[in-house]
């Protein structure tokens, strides 16, 4: 019972897969626990998909993958920050005009290039499998960050989620706080990718907190609930890879996704019944 | 500095990147209007999907037409994407020689729309006896063995001859010259791989595309690392770690990867068994690029051969 819960660790590839995926979700349920709480999951899709052109353009001339990626998230801010301003679109529509307008770029640029020989799949659903050292060393250090500037933020972001308008009052200039955090969105989404591919690092930045607002009310409870729940399906999402054969960085976000199901299906149970209790009593 | 200047001007002009893609890759600027043979007929314009089946093509058509390669060396033909201009490029042509069984993923469609629209295509891989199947499925990576090629050769050198029928001798007087070559190449590498002793005579890959040249020349196949043909599918824990036993059960002392897809997975495994294990990569669904010596199918051939030995035979 034990060993085959155990066992499939023992091999090397299989540890740095569960250290990548544990440092990439301490991080990703934090900011996510943000993400959710001021519905910005679409521009953290948006941002995780946006910086392909960024990708792509480092890959053929020959610098930092993570860089082209950041330069792309810039990019990504920048324009909807634009479109925004400049314009009287909604947010969403501005997202949207970003994000498939970057992704077009990346796709054209890939098929126009002669020696792009990295492939949109990997950078789409990653590889968790073939992470080396050296990706869980960056990943720890982005987690590092992540969490100190969560705690130190932890008031900035607060009134800028709750009563924008307050914070102006309070002189917490909330849109240098909205900056900073699609900031940490992109460095999670950036730090992560090349290890784990962009669906696993928006999975993990979405589920785990959504999940985690079904079973906690207050944000300290729920970003606590989020980091258990994430780390959780990195662990089962990894021996279901090990012992079903699936893919594996597929089986990790499919489980936190899962997990938000089974969460909504128990609460509701739950409810039904204590329900019922109170109306058979007399 | 050129390229890249040329590539910063066709992102700037993003929105008319269809000019972008008009920069006929390896296209030879004559048009071949002088045969030996004398014939009077306009010179047919053939695209060939791959660069591989685009080398193959060029050997049977010789000056008698020309020769266009849709899917450029170093470009993996699963992953390809068609331009407007490329989708105009195969509707001229006098003919389309595709290899099939899937290999041009995307292109199946295309291909298919052509045929009914009346332009003259061949399936090079379709005509095959003795092909390897994969789940009931015949593997596209035919050209692995020169000898499943041979037969493509006269599929195509037969279609070309139809099509033109006063070039018709001259197509097949090069075909058999070809052919001859091939069967040379296969004499030769057979006598390389002999050096091997059969029982290391394994082979782990990254995908299943060595199918074919693991038949012809006795290998087995003790693992893929990506299984599934295609380079769109993803690994598994559960796989993996089966792969590492099998390694270190047989004595395998090398994993081959592909020259267009990425090696991290076989590093992964590679890093997990104990022993030293080589990671090479062979030459799979495209030529090498020009000072390569796999910039012809026949040198492509050798190569692998030659990589092939060399990992299985080091002391």
């Amino acid at each position: 019972m034990s060993s085959n819960l155990l066992d499939p660790f023992q091999l090397e590839f299989m540890q740095r897969a569960l250290l990548a995926g544990l440092l990439t979700v301490a991080a990703s349920a934090l900011v996510g626990t943000w993400v959710v709480v001021r519905g910005l999951s679409f521009m953290g899709d948006a941002l995780a998909h946006g910086v392909l052109p960024g990708v792509a353009l480092a890959f053929l001339w020959g610098f930092d993958l993570s860089l082209g990626a950041a330069l792309g998230a810039i990019v990504m801010v920048a324009g909807v920050n634009l479109v925004h301003t400049r314009s009287r679109v909604s947010d969403d529509t501005a997202i949207g005009l970003l994000f498939v307008g970057m992704l077009a770029l990346g796709v054209i640029i890939i098929s126009r290039s002669r020696s792009y020989t990295g492939d949109l799949t990997a950078f789409l659903f990653g590889d968790i499998l073939a992470v080396d050292t050296g990706d869980v060393r960056t990943l720890a250090v982005t987690a590092a960050v992540t969490i100190a500037l969560v705690v130190v933020l932890y008031r900035p972001f607060l009134v800028l989620s709750f009563n924008e308008a307050k914070a102006r009052t309070l002189g917490m200039r909330p849109t240098l706080a909205h900056l900073v955090m699609l900031g940490l969105i992109a460095l999670v989404v950036v730090a992560s990718f090349q290890a784990v591919g962009t669906m696993l690092v928006l999975g993990l930045i979405v589920a785990p907190p959504a999940t985690a607002t079904l079973v906690a009310r207050r944000l300290p409870a729920i970003m606590g609930t989020a980091v258990g729940v994430g780390i959780l399906a990195v662990y089962v999402g990894l021996l279901v890879s090990y012992h079903a054969g699936t893919a594996a960085s597929a089986t990790i976000s499919g489980i936190a996704v899962a997990q938000f199901f089974v969460a909504l299906i128990v609460r509701e149970v739950i409810a039904r019944a204590a329900e019922l209790r109170a109306r058979n009593r007399p | 500095m050129t390229v890249r200047a040329g590539f910063a001007l066709c992102l700037v002009a993003v929105t008319l990147v269809v000019g972008c893609a008009g920069d006929d890759q390896g296209a030879p600027g004559d048009q071949g209007t002088q045969d030996s043979s004398g014939a009077v007929g306009p010179a047919p314009v053939i695209v060939a999907t791959t660069s591989i089946l685009g080398d193959v093509t060029a050997n049977i058509v010789g000056d008698a037409g020309r020769v266009e390669i849709l899917i450029p060396a170093g470009v993996d033909p699963h992953d390809f994407q068609l331009s407007a201009s490329e989708g105009e490029r195969l509707r001229g042509a006098d003919l389309v020689i595709a290899n099939g069984l899937g290999l041009e993923e995307s292109l199946d469609d295309v291909i298919g729309q052509l045929e009914s629209e009346g332009t003259e295509v061949v399936l090079a891989g379709d005509a095959l006896t003795g092909l390897v199947s994969i789940d009931g499925v015949g593997d596209p990576h035919f050209w692995q063995d020169p000898l499943l090629m041979h037969q493509a050769v006269t599929t195509i050198a037969d279609k070309l001859a139809v099509i033109d029928p006063d070039r018709a001798d001259g197509y097949r007087a090069r075909a058999q010259a070809y052919s001859a070559e091939l069967d040379t190449v296969h004499r030769e590498v057979s006598a390389l791989y002999a050096s091997i002793p059969s029982a290391e005579r394994l082979l782990v890959t990254t995908h299943a595309a060595f199918g074919a040249l693991a038949q012809r020349y006795g290998f087995e196949i003790v693992g893929v690392v990506i299984p599934g043909g295609s380079t769109l599918a993803s690994a598994n824990a559960g796989s993996l770690a089966d792969l590492v036993e099998v390694i270190e059960d047989r004595g395998v002392r090398a994993i081959f990867g592909e020259s267009l897809g990425s090696t991290e997975l076989a590093a992964t495994v590679a890093d997990e068994v104990g022993r030293d294990v080589e990671i090479v990569e062979l030459y799979s669904d495209a030529l090498g690029e020009p000072p390569s010596s796999a910039a012809t199918y026949l040198g492509l051939v050798r190569a692998n051969a030659e990589l092939i030995v060399a990992a299985l035979t080091r002391p």
